[in-house]
Formats: C-alpha cells, structure tokens, sequence
C-alpha cells in the first residue's frame, strides 16, 4: 500500500512531540509493509536545522506576512497554503498526482484546509487517515487569548475546530492520542476511531557525551539537578514556572534546574528570571537545544525528570520517556494523561500544586541519589516500536488487503 | 567545647597593607583570636575545602611597606574594599602591636614560627595540605569577602550538610544586590547569586547598621527565603594613628579645601559633587573652596574624571588624589574645612564616621545607612540634588560660627568605636546566637 504523510513541519531532526510522533507512525507504516511518503509543508525559517526535504511545500511570501502579523496562527496559514497560493495548489496536486497513495494520513487538522478540496478531483480516492494529536481547538485557545484580540482570537479557533471536526467527520479513520480524545472524536461523528497512545525512545549516547555532561552539569560530587525538557511551546513554560518558580531560591546551593530544548529560547522574557535574575541563574542552568545524544546524556545522569506540566492535550511524549529512564520522575498527575496507571511505576513522584511540587523536588535533589529500574513490561508499553505497528493496523483493520478505497467524497 | 573558626581568606589573597574589608577581617579576628577556642583557616576554592592557619601567619605576615604616594596615581589608595586598593601597613591596634612587638622580639629563637609559614605563604596558590573537619559544636565565623571564592556558598553548604556546624557570616552590604548599575557588567548578577547563598548557610548574619540588616531582610523574603538572625555590629571608626601627619606631595592642594574620602567611583556620586561645585563656583569662583576627593579608582569612574580634568570652569577648584597614605590622609583631614560625602547607598558609610572621630563637620547625602551614623551631628542632602548640596557648602563655608558649633557638638556628644568594641560585639553575638 502507497501511503502519503503530510505534516506541517519536517521530520529530521525530531525535536518537538508533534516530530517524534509523526516519525514513529511513518515507521509504523513501513513496519506493515507500507510504502510510505512523508510530504513537509513548513516554513524552513523555522526549522534551520532542518534540510528542506525532496517531498515539501514551503509557503511564499504572502503566507509569510500573514504569519509574520499574526505569529501564532502559523500553523492555520500554513494549513491554508494551497488555498491562497496558486502556485503551491499545483505543486500540491501535482504531488498527489503523481504518488497516486492509497492512503492519505494528515498529521493535525490544519493541513485539510488546502486537502479538502483537492483530494476529491483526483482520480484515484484515497483513504483518509485523520492523525489526531490533541483536541486542537481547545488547545489553541488559551494561546490565541493571550495573543490575539478577543475577536479574533474566538474567530481564530472557530476556524481550527472546523477544520478538526469536519476532518473527523470526512475522514475513514481517526487516531487519537487518548481514550478521552477518542471520546470527542466519536461525538464529533468520526467513523472509526483508534487510540495510539503516545509512546517514546530512550535517545542513544555514548561515554563521550555523558563524560562531558557529566562534568559540565555535576562539578561537584554533592551537584544534585532536576532535568526539564520541553520545546519551545509557551504553555509548557509557564507549567515550569508555575510548578518550578516563579522564584527558584528553595532550592539549596547544591541544586540546580536544568533546562533543555526549545524553551531556552523563551526564559529571557520568563518570571524565573525575572527578580533577581543573578540568583535565579545561580540554580538555573539552561543547556539550550540539544541532539538526540546529548539527550541521551541528560536523562541518563540527571537526579530526577522534572514534568511540571498543567497545560496541554493529547499526552505527553516527555512523560514516556522519562519512563523509559531509571532516573526519579517528579510529575505533575496531568503530564500522565494517557499513561495514568504508570502513575504507580517505581520512582513516580506526583506532586499537583506548585507547593508539594518545589517541596518534592528539595527533598529528591536532597536525598541519596536513587534509581530505578523499571520493568520490561513497562518498556512495551512506551516505546513506539513495540506498539504503534500494532495499533495503526488495528485502525487500519478495516481496509480490504488489496485495494484499500476511501469512503469519503 | 566548639571551635571558633575563623575564615582569613581575604587575609591569605591581599597583597598589600590592610584596608576595607581586608582592615575588618584583620582587626576583628586579630581580637577574636586571642581566645584559645578560636582558630583561622582559609578556604581552597580548587579543593572546595577549609585548610586550618597557624594563628601567627595571619597575626604577623610580613606586610610591604607602602609605596610613595603617588598624585593621582594608584599604587597607594584608600577605599575601594572590592577594588583590592592597596593601602599602607596598619598594625595599630594597642594590643596588637604589643603583641607584634614580642613576636618581633622572640622571632629569631622561632625562626620557624616565621619561616614555615612564609614559605607556606611564598607558593603564591600555596596551601597549607591539611583539611579542616569541622567538629559539631564548631562556628565557622566567615568576615571577609567570600563572593570573591568560587563555589564557597555550595561547598560550605556541603561540609555543613556532612560536618553540623554553624555559620555566621558578616554581611558588608548588598548594594551590588539592590543596585548592580554601580558595578561593571556581570558583578551584579554574580553578587545576586552569592547572597542567595549566603543566607541559605548562615545561622547567623551579622551587618553593619540597620540599613544592610534591613537590605538582607529585603532580599531574602524576595527571595522566599526565612532570613537568619542578624545582629547588628557597628565598626570601628577609631582614627588610625600615625607617628606624624604629612602633607600630600602635591602641589595643587588649595589652603582651604572640602575632603571626600571615598573610592572614586559612580555609586559614590562624584557626579553630583561636581554639579555643586559647578553652582558654587557661578556664585562665587573666589569664596568657594577646593574639593579634594581622595580614593581609589572604581567603577564606571574614567568619565567624570576625565569631565573634572578637562572643564576650564573648574580650573583646580576639584582635585582628585588617588594615592594617599594614612599620614597624608590624617594631614588631609585635620587641615580641611570639613568634609561632604555625596554617596547615593551605603552599607555603612565609613568616612561619615571617620569624620565625625576626627571632630569635623560632615555634609552627607541623607539616604541609607548615613543618618545612623551621623545622627543629629551631620546636615543631610538628597543625594539627587546639587543645590542641596551646594546649599549646605555654602552655608558651611560662609557660616564659620554655625560650622564651629556643629565641630563642637560632634566633640562633645560623638562616640568613636574601637576594633576592640567592634571585636566584642562580634564575640556577643556569636555567643549569644551560636554558643559553642
């Protein structure tokens, strides 16, 4: 089977969840025998790490004033690319047109804006995948109050909930990230529905990264430091801030906050550092985006995975990983949604006010360094290998063997 | 029984005679170790340890004799505590010149009394091999400069954690803190991240007026931390005795002039000196007197002086002198007029109080820790204002019978405080606080 993937971001380097989670269904599909296309529609400006795939569209330069006014809507303009840019609307269609897929997979409902007329002319239907990553609309919401006018704001998410159900409603098959997320799909009308939870992978490192972490991070024996990794999405900053902050000065002179990953970018302008910024940088250390080895390196050495996280949909791909380590993870019962019954793993510390959570974070960074081991069993359960092979084709359970046909029109 | 011990880092780094904070460890523990239950020791910042002193290295070291004073140089200087100023030899302390005296006397029959402990002294990173354990029961007293050592807030929080002792730690003052615009780039965040420190390792904090007292309170709810006990130990402002006043080597030293005593830098508010003299000198360029500013070079200094050096209207009504030994500053203070001290913060504020020691009149700007010095013996400006200033000069200069009453009610009613006093409270608090 032919499969295409499309995505509003590329897929390497994997940084953020949404990345992770799209490679490991791509893989997925190739694990079932699936020849699978992955099509980026993206703005490289933000992804410079990033190469420009063979298989991409990249928005012009009226998207990029839009997004550049309103830069919080990026993802709904960037969905709207073929809709608004005639050029891109033939690049598109020339792409489907010639991968003729059996099945079209769109990662996030933005992208059905420009899909929903074209996937109708061509010759060949597809099936539609719906690849769920969190309610969207109600996500979006609290950052398009923060940073739109209250009109355009409602208006804003108005437009992403129609896309969402109208997609759920046109699409064959829906995936959702938790049963909860299942449940609104199903009340949205959606055919069938298939939860694949969000798993992760423990990212490899060698002695190297560990040895020069370990120096940089611990040049003390009695260092002690709590781990926080998160990309530079404001909602997951402001969980650190809350749960962590906004004053850092609890913790002792021998502990430190690591932070790591696009939200480096966001703490100039963040409480944490806000009074006292030389006493908070004094227990604050921000590593800034790292590789996949050097993340490797700081799950495995830090004292405990912070996951201060109060926000959100969807589950939360940092959560699995942390289970994936034998390090303390200190959470908030929130970042175990879809995972709630590992809340009782080994090493689990769940702390829901800011209060209990600084005070638990002190006396695990005070205590003797301890790990945990966690069992096998557990590992199948979070590492995407083990499962998403398994769910995809259970959604895809439906289809004839042969020539799968889309019900959709 | 405990151990009183007493950190001399400062002591081990200063290169040259004692003064600011290094004058404070020197004098304080001088005092404080002639009890038998007191010990030094100096912290190594590479090891992240306490290393024991024999009490003779820091009592006695061999201390190089000033240089000639330089005018406007600054090999010689006063103030300027962060700014390491050299300054020249003290040793006046009664009781620690008697004691220096017998040690003088019976160096030679111990030699190694002298010589082991130079030569430890000699390796500049030198460093004495043993490690300080801290016992239970023991006080680690730290006095100086401890923001200077690299990591000593998370290793004395380390052996504290291991060993269960107490700290007690003077805080000079937190302006870097509140203020870091005074300071260079960086010094200010760094001094942040100390005085974080500082307070989680103390048991008890000791500060030099109620100002710094209040200041650390400040930081610390700031910081959401519970704030040790602080006791409040006033310093020393006992004039230093010299063998014979001599006039500063520099020719352009007016018969009648105003002294500021204070490092030469912004926090000081030279700035706002100038403006007063500038209106003064529009006033009357012949009644208004020179103003002779002697301290060391500090911070974000090089553009006023640079101003004062260049601006014909000044024509050496303001001289900066930035090499000056004790015999020329006890010169200085005894023939000027009297003295003003424009500071914008302090922490304490010592030439206010060195001032007023020596019976003349001070005009200071009112804010901080001023007014507890100076009381009702000091007028008071907005360290904002130059015609306050201005204003208060002028009165001072025009006015001799006002200044003549003021010099004799600072005579009658001002209290001077010995190293001994100063000495004594420190040992107060330490038992009131942390009995051993």
């Amino acid at each position: 089977m032919k499969v295409l993937v499309l995505g509003t971001f590329p897929l390497e380097p994997a940084r953020h969840g949404g990345q992770l989670r799209v490679r490991a269904l791509v893989e997925a599909h190739r694990q079932l025998g699936h020849e699978v296309h992955y099509l980026a529609v993206f703005c490289p400006q933000f992804y410079l790490d990033s190469p420009v795939p063979p298989l991409a569209l990249t928005p012009g330069e009226a998207t990029l004033a839009r997004i550049a006014q309103e830069p919080c809507l990026e993802d709904v303009f960037i969905g709207e690319i073929a809709a608004r840019e005639p050029a891109q609307r033939a690049k598109l269609l020339r792409h489907l047109e010639e991968l003729s897929p059996d099945l079209v997979q769109i990662e996030q409902p933005y992208l059905w804006a420009s899909l929903r007329d074209l996937l109708p002319s061509l010759k060949k239907k597809p099936t539609l995948v719906y690849s769920s990553h969190n309610v969207e609309h109600a996500m979006k919401g609290a950052v398009y109050t923060r940073d739109l006018s209250p009109e355009r704001a409602q208006a804003a998410q108005g437009q992403v909930e129609e896309l969402e159900r109208d997609l759920t409603q046109k699409a064959d098959v829906a995936l959702a990230v938790t049963e909860a997320e299942a449940e609104t799909l199903r009340s949205w009308g959606a055919a069938r529905v298939q939860v694949v939870i969000n798993g992760a992978t423990l990212p490899s490192t060698n002695e190297a990264a560990l040895q020069s972490w370990r120096e940089c991070l611990r040049p003390t024996p009695d260092r002690r430091w709590g781990f926080f990794v998160s990309s530079a999405h404001r909602p997951n900053l402001a969980g650190a801030e809350k749960f962590l902050g906004p004053k850092l000065g609890y913790l002792a002179p021998n502990q430190r906050v690591v932070f790591a990953g696009g939200v480096c970018s966001l703490l100039a302008s963040s409480p944490l550092l806000a009074a006292l910024p030389g006493a908070a940088r004094a227990r604050l250390t921000a590593v800034g985006a790292v590789d996949d080895e050097a993340l490797g390196a700081l799950l495995r050495l830090t004292d405990v995975i912070v996951l201060p996280i109060s926000a959100g949909a969807g589950s939360n791909l940092k959560t699995a990983q942390a289970l994936l380590t034998d390090r303390p993870v200190l959470a908030t019962s929130f970042a175990f949604r879809g995972f709630e019954e590992l809340q009782t793993a080994p090493g689990v510390f769940i702390a829901d006010t800011p209060e209990e959570f600084r005070k638990k974070l002190g006396e695990v960074l005070a205590a003797p360094s301890t790990t945990y081991p966690r069992s096998a069993e557990l590992h199948a359960k979070l590492l995407w290998e083990k499962f998403a092979p398994q769910k995809l084709g259970e959604a895809l359970s439906f289809l004839p063997s042969s020539t799968p046909a889309s019900s959709y029109h | 029984m405990g151990t009183l011990w007493i950190d001399v880092t400062d002591l081990k780094r200063w290169k040259g005679p004692r003064t600011g904070i290094p004058r404070v460890v020197s004098q304080i523990s001088t005092h404080l170790l002639t009890d038998a239950r007191a010990k030094p020791c100096i912290f190594d910042e590479t090891a992240g340890v306490f290393r024991p002193l024999e009490a003779a290295e820091i009592l006695f070291p061999d201390v190089p004799a000033a240089p000639a004073p330089a005018p406007g140089g600054s090999a010689v200087v006063r103030g300027g505590g962060r700014l390491k100023a050299l300054f020249p030899a003290e040793l006046r302390d009664p009781l620690r010149d008697l004691i220096f005296a017998a040690y003088r006397t019976l160096r030679g029959l111990f030699a190694f009394l002298k010589a082991f402990p130079h030569k430890m002294f000699a390796k500049s990173a030198g460093r004495p091999t043993d490690t300080l354990s801290f016992q239970k029961g023991d006080v680690l007293l730290a006095l100086g400069s401890t923001w200077g050592s690299r990591g000593y807030g998370e290793a004395v929080w380390r052996l504290k954690q291991a060993q269960g002792f107490r700290v007690a730690h003077f805080i000079h003052d937190l302006i870097p803190v509140r203020f870091p615009h005074f300071f260079g780039p960086g010094f200010g965040e760094a001094f942040q991240a100390w005085a974080l420190d500082a307070l989680w390792i103390s048991d008890l904090l000791i500060t030099n007026s109620e100002r710094s007292a209040a200041d650390v309170r400040d930081v610390a709810t700031e910081l959401d931390l519970r704030c040790p006990p602080i006791e409040i130990v006033r310093l020393a402002d006992e004039p230093t005795k010299v063998e014979a006043s001599q006039r500063p080597k520099h020719p352009e030293i007016a018969k009648d002039f105003v002294l500021c005593v204070g490092t030469l830098e912004v926090r000081k508010n030279p700035e706002l000196a100038y403006q007063a003299w500038k209106l003064l000198l529009e006033l009357s360029e012949a009644e208004t007197p020179q103003l002779v500013w002697v301290g060391s070079e500090g911070w974000l200094s090089h553009d006023w002086r640079y101003k004062v050096q260049q601006d014909p209207a000044i024509r050496g009504k303001i001289l900066w002198l930035g090499g000056v030994s004790d015999e020329e500053l006890d010169w200085l203070y005894s023939h000027c007029l009297f003295t003003i001290y424009p500071s914008l913060y302090e922490g304490w504020g010592l030439p206010v109080a060195e001032s007023l020691a020596r019976g003349k009149y001070v005009v200071t700007a009112g804010n901080s820790s001023m007014p507890e010095i100076g009381g009702a013996l000091a007028d008071y400006h907005s360290p904002w204002k130059a015609e306050e200033l201005a204003s208060l000069v002028a009165r001072a200069i025009v006015d001799t019978d006002y200044r003549q009453a003021k010099e004799a009610e600072i005579r009658d009613a001002y209290r001077t405080t010995s190293w001994a006093d100063c000495a004594e409270r420190v040992r107060t608090a330490l038992d009131g606080h942390l009995p051993r």
